[in-house]
């Protein structure tokens, strides 16, 4: 099976020669459909510049990012917006909850946007899991944060996204519930066939990847390629 | 005025004649769009080119039939998948039948000798009992797998106490344990409770610790504890076994799966995945986590409440 | 290709983008209100001035019809009502001329007309109805007044009237009493149809373009009141007539264009020119306000536009949501602007016409076209105002947009401090870092302020003594009570009585008699009828320094004779005035009027030079005389009717009553002496009551009444202007106060947090208000200098009653209201605005 999402020699500089920053400096990955990837390492090793490149958030300086056989860097503005829309559902370090909508309307926001019909019992199924029914009409503003990543992370699911781009999803989430998230995260994924590519510090929660990919200074150190041949390829491929 | 009228009319005319143009060249555009889609999965390709980056409807519902399109398949893989592999498990089951059967019968035949001995008599008796046992066994793996097949799982769950289960549980799992000397802790608070079908979970469960029994050495140790999360009651079963590799926890859990290493141990490899299956239809899920060498907790968490 | 049906989410997100910036909404709604305020209030003057001035210019008209034919007999009237040309026809048959004492001061006819006719002269029937049968009249009530008769239906009254050459008398009986003005001088009393033709019996009418007892005037009005002058020849070609014939030539006819419809188009295109400049500038001030206030509200939601973009909102979806708000927002603002600025027009379009000759105001019906001219207008400006925004924000990368923190929040973390001087730095520096809003702020301020001080500094500068003496010729001038009513100046003349009674005054400066002779109309018929074109000649030039005399075509000149005192008002331009000269009767003096009431006068009026001998005849004498000087007069000292183009003549009134002895003026001139002006009125006030007095008087304190409420129009629409640019200044402060206090919620609140206490930070906030002011104040003050001394200077030079001088008085009065305003706003945004906990609003900034 192709590759859903392919990152080709992604460079982000910030700045001019001597003063230069490289946010990333030539990555290149592939990340199959249905796979649970996470990206791990420390803080300011790049590892949410990649992320915001495969989801054309950011553009990078050269390399190119493809999405089901669709070069990102190449749509205009429009087009950019439409397609993450329909194929991407992001899950930020902050949130990044609309902070006038309630929780629920946030959550079906993204559904809203293409014109879609809620899944009202998905939905229901996710809110009744992430145990925000008491917080539905609650503002962000009015939520603790805990409250505000779970609102995030059904925002994610309820538009049943075919990638889902996490940036330390349980960042403000007990060690328990963290747990719990990442399991409702991996359980979607495979009912929906999703992929999802995640980022984390933490090595444990990393582990429960199919595959896991290390970076440092804006360069992967380990995991683009032999995970793929043993563990995250064998299922996804046989 | 007349004249006004009469050229309104027929602006008017010729506006509806160009609105009715445009909108059929829209359905045809529409319609191409759809019959080239349907085309290109009919023909099952790997790879179908959808607009979707437009703000279209079709593109909504390209996007859509894509998305089943994939599910379709993949199910379809799995589906292929599955039935190889029951194909081969069905012949090996028939071989591993016939074993049994071609032993009991020679048993029989010695059991209908006259020169025989009490002794010899009952360790024939004893030797046939085994070959029943192992029938029995596989038996009950194809009434399983069967089960399986016809999704016959079907789960109620109620919020209840969740001490009888363990304890049903722990029952047994108590022969085959103490069999390998093995010894079983349970520690469990007698006023939890969780959302659970009682006689499907208890099978799930069962099914962990048997494994837990199944994978340990003997003189080993099996500790069942239960607690509650955050949303979750958590049922843990850690043992002190040979562990499972890091990147094997999600493959334990697939349909015949079996360890390279544990071949000739009895099983068909689902257990865990009935086990799964079931704790899954509860709205809940089972993870691992082993070293190597030195044991694996398996834990199973129910919803702590409705 | 089929769109994507994703619309609900606009729908819901713009509603609650709208609940959640409420003061946003209240400002941009009322700058919304207040554009659609203006343009309303705008179109509405525009509009209902120039509904006033034609309705007025038809009404100082007489009638409403659109033209008129005149003296013609009932075969002719036949002929032209052949053609359906016409969408009205009023008919006045004349029959002859009232004659009674009582009635000397105006022109009365006896006539018959019909209801259309009499209903388009805008005749107000007080009593009765119209004559129907026998000798029933329809009377104008002041005539009854003038009778001396009761105003009551079913009065009978003795009437003497000329029908052609012979004299009828009648007594006949009042059915109908219409409203009479009192200063007209023409007026008609309406017989009865019946009445009409018995005294028509007999007489046939001539069809010879005069009034003849029995001819018809035909008032009629066409569908159209486009080209009325081409509408006017095609009627009478069809007629049979020449429209082009002259009085005399073959196919001539009395037929004349009513000059209310003549200039229509004539004063539209300044109207126009003006409406469209203040609509512009309106469109501007509003434009600013409007993309100001939605450029800070989309700064201020930035950070919610790039989360939408995150999760896949499009441009087009953010910039559509944008401009649903401004719609909501239009729909909220524009009816009550529209609603509003109708009546501010209708109450400002009094104001407005005093600035004309049209005082008299109609009443204004509200318009849909203006309605939705202006709604269109207010409509198009928030349209516009939103594009900058809109496009700067769909331009923006989503991780742009996302650490979008707004600009000011980064800068300054400083320690609150304790000094007064320290809170004026930190709102200096506030002020100064954004250069843009802090422009547009104090450009609109010292806008209003600039135009009030020009304005008022123009007025200020309007002479009343410059004006008063260009508009009077002196103190007071007396004339007859029927002079200006009547031609026959041989009866316009002040009475030897009063000219007695006045010379026993000892308080007066100055008094003289202005002679001027006029032939009676018998006179100037037959002068004409002999060829000499001009009726009002009286001096007739024959030969200029021994040559004809045929520079110019005029043939005569008008004949003034002046008392020595009234000379002393002449300006000598060529020559010299020597008194003991000019008596000695062998001089002559040419003259001109002031041009524009002031200073001026045309040198190239005057036809003759000093030195140069002319003979001409004066009444029936032929004389010689040397011109002396030329001379220019005020236009008052003179005859009302002296339109004439050149010079007129001028004798010492020694040499004028040798030639015409017995002669009485026609003007008594009298200026008071210092503090005797209130006896000398009181004097003439008194002496004008008396019965038998037969004068009227005008003073110079007419003058000066006209004056000051020339000046007030003036000043009041300069200051209608100003405060106009001032409230849109004021809500331009308003809105970029607001704006700093919403961007800057979080510093203040840290700021708070670390010690600076919530008076200081009031103080800051009024501080950095009133520091707007301050730098429009200092700003205006420049500018309004700069204006006065160069466009308001320039004004004063080009009008004749400005005296010039500097004056920054009304930008000093109004600066210190700016500053309280200003400080009270941010008092007021203050209270509203940084009320609540210190964790509140941290947490809200969050």
């Amino acid at each position: 099976m192709n590759a859903i999402l392919k990152a080709s020699g992604l460079k982000k500089y910030y700045g001019t020669e001597p003063n230069i920053t490289r946010a990333l400096d030539g990555v290149s990955l592939e990340v199959m459909q249905g796979e649970f990837v996470s990206i791990i390492g420390t803080s300011g090793s790049g590892k949410s510049t990649l992320l915001n490149m495969l989801g054309g958030l950011d553009v990078p300086t050269s390399g190119s990012v493809v999405i089901r056989g669709k070069e990102i860097g190449k749509m205009k503005d429009e087009q950019l917006c439409v397609f993450r829309r329909r194929n991407i559902g992001f899950i930020f370090q902050d949130y990044n909850l609309v902070p006038i909508l309630n929780a629920y309307q946030n959550m079906i926001l993204p559904i809203e946007l293409d014109g879609n019909q809620v899944d009202k019992e998905h939905l229901n199924e996710i809110i009744h899991f992430l145990h925000l029914e008491e917080k539905l009409s609650n503002l962000p503003g009015g939520l603790s944060g805990g409250q505000q990543q779970r609102v995030a992370i059904a925002r994610a699911l309820a538009s049943k996204p075919a990638i889902i781009l996490a940036d330390e999803p349980t960042g403000n989430l007990d060690s328990k519930t963290s747990q719990d998230v990442l399991n409702l995260l991996k359980v979607s994924c495979r009912q929906f066939h999703q992929t999802l590519v995640m980022i984390t510090h933490n090595p444990e929660i990393a582990l429960m990847a199919d595959r896991m990919i290390r970076i440092e200074d804006g360069k992967i150190i380990s995991g683009v390629k032999d995970k793929m041949m043993t563990g995250g390829m064998r299922h996804a491929e046989k | 005025m007349s004249n006004y009228l009469f050229y309104i009319g027929c602006a008017m005319i010729l506006c509806s004649l160009a609105a009715a143009v445009l909108l059929r060249w829209y359905l045809v555009t529409y319609t191409k769009r759809l019959l080239y889609c349907l085309d290109e999965m009919l023909a099952g390709k790997e790879y179908i080119e959808i607009e979707d980056e437009k703000e279209l409807l079709m593109a909504k519902v390209e996007v859509k039939l894509l998305q089943m399109y994939k599910l379709l398949k993949q199910q379809k893989q799995q589906s292929q998948k599955d039935k190889e592999i029951l194909e081969t498990i069905i012949s090996d089951i028939s071989h591993q039948v016939k074993t049994p059967i071609t032993n009991m019968r020679i048993y029989q035949g010695l059991l209908q000798r006259d020169d025989l001995s009490l002794d010899q008599c009952l360790e024939f008796m004893r030797q046939m009992e085994d070959q029943v046992d192992r029938l029995d066994y596989l038996m009950e793996a194809m009434i399983e797998m069967s089960r399986m097949e016809t999704g016959i799982i079907q789960v109620k769950p109620v919020y209840q106490s969740l001490i009888p289960l363990m304890e049903e549980t722990v029952c047994q799992a108590g022969p085959s344990a103490e069999e390998k000397q093995i010894q079983l802790h349970l520690d469990c608070d007698p006023q939890l409770k969780a959302v659970f079908d009682k006689k499907w979970t208890a099978e799930a469960v069962g099914n962990i610790l048997n494994n837990a029994v199944k994978y340990t050495r003997d003189g080993g140790k099996i500790v069942i504890t239960a607690d509650i999360t955050d949303f979750f009651v958590r049922i843990r079963v850690g043992d002190t076994g040979k562990g499972i590799p890091e990147e094997h926890y999600t493959e334990i859990f697939k349909r015949f799966y079996r360890e390279e290493d544990v071949q000739r141990e009895e099983g068909l490899g689902i257990g865990l995945f009935l086990a799964q299956e079931i704790v899954r239809r509860q709205k809940g899920y089972i993870d691992v986590k082993s070293q190597v060498g030195q044991g694996s907790v398996f834990s199973i968490y129910l919803p702590a409440e409705v | 290709m089929l769109r994507n049906n994703n619309k609900v989410f606009i729908r819901r997100l713009s509603r609650s983008c709208l609940k959640t910036s409420r003061n946003r909404n209240i400002i941009a709604v009322l700058a919304i209100i207040l554009t659609s305020l203006l343009f309303t209030s705008v179109a509405t003057i525009v509009e209902g001035s120039m509904q006033t001035t034609k309705e007025q210019e038809i009404r100082m008209s007489g009638s409403k019809f659109m033209m008129s034919i005149k003296y013609i007999s009932e075969e002719t009237n036949e002929k032209l009502l052949k053609e359906p040309a016409f969408s009205q026809i009023g008919r006045l048959q004349y029959l002859g001329q009232i004659e009674d004492k009582k009635l000397r001061k105006i022109s009365c006819d006896f006539s018959w007309a019909n209801k259309t006719y009499i209903d388009g002269i805008f005749t107000e029937l007080q009593a009765g109805k119209l004559p129907e049968r026998g000798n029933e009249v329809l009377v104008d009530s002041v005539v009854l007044e003038m009778l001396g008769v009761p105003a009551k239906i079913g009065t009978e009254i003795p009437l003497t009237y000329w029908v052609n050459d012979e004299k009828r008398r009648e007594t006949v009986k009042v059915c109908g009493i219409y409203k009479g003005e009192a200063n007209e001088t023409t007026s008609t009393i309406y017989i009865s149809r019946p009445f009409f033709e018995r005294q028509m019996e007999g007489i046939s009418v001539p069809e010879d373009g005069t009034a003849a007892a029995g001819c018809i005037l035909l008032y009629v009005s066409f569908p159209s009141e486009k080209n009325l002058e081409q509408q006017r020849a095609e009627v009478l070609k069809k007629a049979g007539f020449d429209p082009d014939a002259e009085r005399g030539e073959e196919g001539f006819v009395v037929s004349n264009i009513s000059t209310a419809y003549e200039n229509t188009n004539e004063d539209s295109p300044a109207i126009f020119g003006a409406a469209a400049l203040l609509i512009l500038v309106i469109l501007l001030a509003g434009y600013l306000i409007i993309s100001n206030i939605f450029r800070i509200s989309i700064l201020k939601d930035l950070r919610m536009y790039g989360q939408l973009k995150t999760i896949g909102a499009s441009p087009k979806q953010l910039r559509k949501l944008m401009i649903r708000q401004a719609d909501l927002l239009n729909l909220m603002g524009i009816p009550i602007g529209l609603i509003l600025g109708f009546f501010l027009g209708k109450a400002l379009l009094p104001v407005v016409m005093q600035t004309t000759i049209y005082k008299d105001v109609q009443e204004i019906q509200p318009r849909a076209l203006v309605f939705a001219a202006s709604a269109l207008f207010s409509f198009l400006t928030v349209r516009i105002s939103c594009r900058r925004p809109v496009k700067m924000m769909s331009k923006m990368s989503p991780m742009q947009a996302l650490r979008y923190q707004g600009k000011e929040s980064a800068k300054r973390s400083r320690k609150g401090g304790e000094s007064r001087q320290r809170i004026l730095r930190m709102a200096f520096s506030n002020v100064a870092q954004n250069k843009g809003k802090t422009f547009f702020v104090v450009l609109s301020l010292s806008l209003s302020i600039v135009i009030l001080n020009s304005v008022l500094n123009f007025t200020a500068c309007f002479d009343e003594e410059t004006f008063v003496k260009g508009q009077s010729g002196a103190d007071f001038i007396v004339s007859n009570i029927e002079y200006g009513v009547k031609n026959e100046s041989d009866q316009n003349v002040v009475p030897r009585e009063f000219i007695r009674e006045a010379k026993k005054r000892s308080d007066t400066e100055m008094a003289g008699r202005v002679y001027f002779y006029q032939p009676p109309d018998e006179e100037a018929e037959a002068a004409m009828a002999s060829g000499a074109y001009d009726g009002v000649q009286t001096a007739k030039v024959q030969t200029v320094n021994g040559k004809p005399y045929s520079m110019r075509m005029e043939m005569g000149k008008m004949l003034f004779g002046l008392d020595e005192e009234v000379w002393n008002r002449c300006k000598v331009v060529r020559g010299q005035l020597d008194m003991e000269k000019l008596k000695t009767g062998k001089y002559i003096v040419e003259g001109t009027d002031f041009i524009n009431n002031g200073e001026d006068y045309e040198i190239g009026l005057f036809s003759l030079k000093p030195g140069d001998k002319v003979k001409a005849d004066i009444g029936t004498c032929k004389l010689e005389y040397e011109v002396l000087a030329n001379v220019v007069l005020p236009t008052q000292l003179l005859f009302t009717s002296s339109m004439g183009e050149g010079g007129y003549f001028i004798l010492p009134s020694e040499e004028y009553l040798r030639q015409f002895p017995g002669r009485l003026p026609i003007h008594y001139v009298m200026d008071a002496k210092e503090g005797s002006f209130q006896d000398i009125d009181a004097f003439l006030k008194q002496y004008e009551q008396k019965p038998q007095a037969n004068i009227k008087y005008e003073s110079v304190e007419k003058v000066v009444e006209d004056f000051q409420q020339f000046r007030g129009t003036y000043s009041t629409t300069g200051t209608v202007l100003a405060a106009i640019f001032g409230v849109i200044g004021i809500l331009n402060l308003l809105n970029v106060i607001l704006a700093g206090a919403a961007a800057r919620q979080r510093e203040f609140a840290i700021m708070q947090s670390i010690g600076m206490t919530r008076k200081q930070l009031r103080r800051l906030f009024m501080a950095e208000g009133i520091l707007y002011s301050v730098i429009a104040g200092i700003l205006s003050l420049i500018l309004a200098a700069i204006f006065s001394l160069t466009t308001v200077r320039a004004l004063c030079g080009v009008e004749w009653f400005c005296v010039y001088h500097f004056s920054l008085l009304p930008a000093g009065v109004l600066i210190p209201v700016y500053l309280a305003v200003s400080a009270g706003i941010a008092f007021v945004i203050d209270k509203l605005w940084n009320s609540g906990s210190v964790v509140e609003k941290l947490r809200i900034s969050k």
